[in-house]
């Protein structure tokens, strides 16, 4: 277990590795999924209405390419910007999530985010690390183990 | 105007497709589509080779690939195939290319011959409770020990290996196949304790850390071939020929030779690899004599020297004469024996079925009293551990598997390895291609297979009673055959059903 | 220690946080003159269209001040600060003493003098909760609205007035709508969207005179044309609120002058937020950067600096979204022409309207209309200053990927985490 300076554990993230990502975006597909009501692939993108909205990007082609989501920043400066107080950065876990309740979709954090991981809506969507599941779905369903869910710092 | 039809269809079940596009990003062939107008996925089946990609990566399970039911009228003689290879050779003019092993309906003796297993007398084992063992050791054994006065091991015993069960992956070269695939095998067999084969490719720098488990071969073309190859490789194989074409050299096209096949193969980048049909060295026995022990001089007579040669006619005599070369490791390598790439012709019609060719073998070097002087590997479509015990009982030591890892790995044998298209990233050396194997995934199910080979082979051996695969070997008693005549009996030295 | 905090909102608050972060001991008394706890003043113009209830629009959970052992005394103002006495004299004449006070009181509307305007009970600013409340109380269905300013604030202000009034109009005296923000073809994309939504807007125009005596009842146009008015949103502009400031004897320009650490140019006095005037990286020019994520950061600086801690807010520069019935703008960094050295390049594709302002190589600011989606990337650009030949062009428009980024500064941002 590695320790910030603080004798904190480091938080989990999801990171990628780019060269094992065969730019086939079903990690699209499940974060979509798991952010449905249905948690059904069919029903999350035919059915439902509002449509959910997947939190993860791939960006590239199928010469290069690798998945994005929120880096869940030390300091976010999504936090900083939001005009609202929905978007906050859990000081336990360190997880930044956006309170649905909240947000007015101002999208401020949009842009201000330096990864553009934030995806406009009727409210700011971003990666949650689908709290509450032992690990994020895209990590989860990733076919070829691009995409792992580690402590920081043990990434590499 | 194309004279012959799409060999496939693609059904796509609307009501589930979600025109999420996984389908068209991992089809290297280009069938899927989406169409920018509809925003619906459409398909040109016209290039599907039914490797099945697509269909396992569909999150929706929206997707089966079908045969064409277009037909042509009733012809036994003029199949549908028939009629169409000539229409693909007044289109080319070429010779028709295939891939991985004989598909057509010759008897698969394996299917034929019955194990056996024990009731009340010589009760069976429990291999969950008692000790079971197949640990194999290959390479020649002395006719005899002696011993000293004081009993000191004065025989000189000649060098083999060990392995955990009689299963070895067998030769396939970086540049038949990718990096990725050749480490996948490589990692497994280091996991379980056996070999993997180069092929003639040579060793990759990246797959130095698994040459203790690693058979070196050294073919026609010598590509990859340099003192450091011999050195790591625990066994030196001369290939002599393959039973997916037998009679014939290798070609790994340009293309295919990128720079890291080029400096495995110390060739120049993008040239074709040809192996000629004959080593230009080896007219004879004697020729063949002469490179067996240039290789065991080279490696210090510390490596077993392995000859793997295809199942062809008169394949008893060859062998005979193999190990009266030196051979301390005889490989067989029947016609249903993969390859990545080979005339159909040969494919189909060259050589014979390896069950046949072993048990001629193995009868012809024990009347010769020169069985123990080497070991027998068998090749050429061992498609699971009931294939493997037969091998055994028939006189096998081991075998090699080698389209079971790649199935392992997600071949579902499309037989297009020659297209350098693989949608699985096994036969092809394109990046983007190779990546979707991540050996660490892949290693793993290798693997698994190995493991749950072997723990099979260990409950068929306890059903007959017999605790270690040593007193299997050669067993043919344990063997019976069904829906075979005398002579084929006779060739594979089992009785009938019920005798 | 004893912080004293004049303000209420962003940057106040921020700085409130950093103080007790690095002095868990120290005595925090925030002074605002309004009746409300810490709320979102962007949220105004979200209250004023209903989107937004009043506890909604609150910053902290009701316990806030209580845990963080923070005094707030409310509609009490700061009327005179002794800078040598340390003392802030406050309104109802009581004194507090500190040792390091922050300005945190933000701006005021400015009404200019138009004639006829003298006091009407149906004429309103836009700055705070109390004026949208104010409005939404006045507003009814049959109403013209009429909005003389057409800025942020009086842009914001009409779109929340489309919803409660008949008709709404804004005068805007240049020649476009958002003059200080976009350009003409991204205030015509605008204006365009308003107009769907029944909002008229009259640009090169303004009232000459208001008509009315008790109530505003119609305005006459420069232009000399006469428009119904039932309510007049005056929202022209604001002066940062240097009066205090100015009298304690700090260095003013627009706003109250301030450095790196959000110092003032007296001693143990900070400023923070819209009040404040602080260097802009881009251009090194001092400025009024009147935004949201400005002020948290100025303020989070000053809590920081009056806590004895370490902190600077050297990466300032503007950054700012907004939308009108769904119409989205993000803004960034500043802008010029090509006489001032920089390149602009602009693409319009249906309702989206990309422009963006190069010089020296780099990005220094963008316009997004439209489809902003991932423009923090090109904020982080801005904000960087990455050279555009890295990222393989010096075409901005199809860049906002991470991908583009040489792999190492990438690796180094994405997963080194940002601080």
């Amino acid at each position: 277990m590695i320790r910030n300076r603080k004798g904190e554990q480091n938080m989990k993230k999801v990171y990628a590795i780019e060269k094992l990502c065969l730019n086939c975006r079903l990690c699209e597909v499940y974060c979509k999924t798991a952010h449905s009501k249905s948690k059904d692939v069919v029903k999350a993108y035919k059915f439902e209405q509002p449509a959910p909205v997947a939190r993860i990007f791939v960006e590239g082609d199928n010469r290069r390419s690798f998945a994005l989501q929120c880096r869940h920043c030390a300091k976010p400066k999504c936090v900083e910007a939001c005009i609202t107080g929905a978007m906050q950065k859990d000081p336990v876990t360190g997880v930044v999530s956006n309170d649905p309740e909240r947000c007015v979709g101002c999208m401020t954090c949009l842009a201000v985010c330096p990864f553009g991981v934030l995806r406009e809506g009727a409210i700011a969507y971003k990666c949650d690390l689908c709290q509450g599941e032992e690990e994020p779905a895209c990590v989860k369903n990733c076919p070829n183990h691009a995409l792992i869910y580690v402590e920081e710092g043990t990434q590499k | 105007m194309r004279y012959y039809s799409s060999d496939y269809i693609v059904l796509r079940n609307e009501e589930r497709c979600i025109a999420c596009g996984v389908c068209e990003r991992q089809c290297a062939n280009g069938v899927h589509r989406k169409d920018p107008d509809t925003g619906k996925m459409t398909a040109d089946e016209s290039k599907c080779v039914d490797c099945q990609r697509c269909v396992c990566m569909c999150p929706t399970r929206a997707l089966a690939i079908r045969k064409n039911p277009n037909e042509f009228r009733d012809n036994a003689n003029w199949s549908m195939q028939a009629i169409e290879e000539v229409e693909k050779q007044a289109e080319s003019g070429g010779v028709l290319l295939s891939s991985m092993g004989n598909p057509q309906p010759y008897p698969i003796y394996w299917d034929h011959i019955l194990l056996n297993a024990s009731q009340v007398t010589n009760p069976s084992i429990d291999p969950l409770r008692e000790p079971m063992e197949t640990k194999t050791f290959l390479g020649s054994k002395p006719d005899r020990l002696e011993y000293s006065k004081t009993g000191k091991l004065l025989t000189n015993i000649p060098p083999t290996v060990e392995l955990n069960s009689p299963i070895m992956f067998s030769a396939m070269s970086f540049g038949s196949i990718s990096l990725n695939a050749q480490k996948s095998i490589a990692m497994a067999a280091k996991e379980c304790n056996t070999f993997f084969n180069t092929g003639e490719g040579g060793l990759h720098k990246e797959l130095e850390p698994y040459a203790d488990h690693c058979i070196v071969q050294v073919a026609s073309g010598r590509f990859g071939v340099h003192k450091g190859y011999l050195d790591r490789g625990k066994i030196v194989e001369i290939k002599i020929g393959q039973g997916a074409k037998p009679g014939i050299g290798g070609h790994l096209p340009g293309e295919k030779v990128n720079y890291e096949v080029s400096q495995t193969r110390m060739i120049p980048e993008g040239t074709d690899a040809i192996s000629p049909a004959p080593h230009h060295d080896i007219y004879s026995i004697e020729d063949l004599r002469q490179l067996i022990y240039s290789l065991k001089e080279a490696t210090h007579y510390r490596k077993p020297i392995s000859v793997k040669i295809a199942a062809v006619h008169n394949i008893a005599a060859i062998a005979s004469g193999a190990v009266r070369a030196g051979a301390d490791i005889i490989a067989i390598d029947g016609f249903r024996g993969g390859t990545g790439s080979t005339p159909t012709r040969f494919r189909d019609t060259v050589g014979i079925p390896v069950e046949l060719a072993l048990a001629s073998v193995d009868q012809r070097l024990r009347d010769e009293g020169i069985r123990q002087q080497v070991s027998l590997v068998v090749a050429g479509s061992v498609r699971n551990s009931a294939d493997v015990v037969k091998a055994i009982a028939l006189g096998a030591d081991a075998v090699y598997i080698a389209s079971a890892a790649l199935i392992a790995m997600g071949c579902h044998m499309c037989r297009t390895c020659y297209t350098g298209n693989c949608n699985w990233g096994i036969a092809t050396q394109k990046e983007e291609l190779t990546r979707r194997l991540n050996p660490e995934i892949m290693s793993e199910r290798v693997a698994n297979v190995f493991r749950a080979w072997d723990h099979e082979i260990k409950e068929l051996m306890g059903g007959m009673g017999i605790n270690a695969i040593d007193s299997l070997r050669g067993n043919r008693l344990m063997l019976r055959g069904i829906g075979l005549t005398q002579k084929e009996l006779d060739i594979l030295g089992i009785r009938y059903a019920g005798e | 220690m004893n912080y004293v905090i004049i303000g209420n909102s962003a940057a106040g608050l921020s700085a409130a946080e950093a103080i007790r972060r690095n002095d868990a001991e120290g005595s925090i008394t925030i002074v605002s003159d309004e009746k409300y706890e810490a709320y979102s003043r962007p949220l105004i113009s979200y209250y004023l269209k209903n989107q937004v209830t009043q506890e909604q629009m609150l910053l902290c959970a009701p316990e806030w001040c209580r845990e963080q052992r923070v005094t707030l005394l409310r509609e009490t103002s700061a009327e005179k600060i002794d800078p040598k006495a340390k003392k802030v004299r406050l309104s109802g004449g009581k004194t507090l003493s500190y040792d390091k006070l922050l300005l945190a009181n933000g701006s005021v509307p400015f009404v200019p003098p138009v004639e006829g305007l003298n006091g009407q009970s149906n004429v309103f600013t836009f700055m705070d909760l109390k004026s949208s409340e104010a409005i939404r109380a006045f507003a009814k269905p049959e109403m013209n609205a009429v909005v003389i300013g057409g800025g942020l604030i009086g842009m914001k202000a009409a779109e929340g007035l489309s919803k409660l009034c008949a008709s709404v109009t804004v005068l805007e005296l240049a020649p476009r709508i958002l003059p200080t923000i976009l350009d003409d073809e991204g205030s015509r994309l605008v204006e365009q969207k308003l107009e769907q939504h029944s909002i008229r807007c009259l640009t090169g125009d303004t009232a000459a005179k208001v008509n009315g005596e008790k109530t505003v009842e119609s305005l006459t146009l420069k232009s000399g044309s006469t428009i119904a008015c039932d309510l007049l949103v005056m929202a022209v502009g604001v002066r940062p609120n240097t009066a205090l400031a100015k009298a304690a004897g700090c260095e003013i320009d627009r706003g109250v002058l301030i450095g790196e650490q959000a110092e003032t140019s007296v001693p143990d006095i900070y400023a923070a937020g819209d009040v404040a005037q602080g260097k802009d990286v881009l251009d090194g020019k001092r400025k009024i950067l009147a935004l949201w994520p400005m002020a948290v950061m100025q303020g989070k600086t000053a809590g920081c600096a009056m806590a004895g801690a370490q902190a600077s807010y050297r990466g300032a520069f503007a950054v700012n979204a907004i939308d009108f019935f769904g119409l989205r703008i993000s803004t960034c960094g500043i802008t010029g022409t090509e006489e001032d050295g920089f390149t602009v390049l602009k693409k319009q594709e249906g309702e989206t309207y990309r422009k963006f302002f190069c010089k020296d190589g780099c990005l220094k600011g963008y316009i997004l209309i439209g489809d902003i989606s991932r423009a923090g990337i090109y904020t982080t650009l801005v904000r960087e200053q990455i050279p555009l030949e890295q990222l393989g062009g010096t075409e901005p428009f199809d860049l906002p990927e991470m991908i583009r980024f040489p792999a190492q500064l990438r690796d180094e941002l994405l997963n080194g985490g940002v601080s």
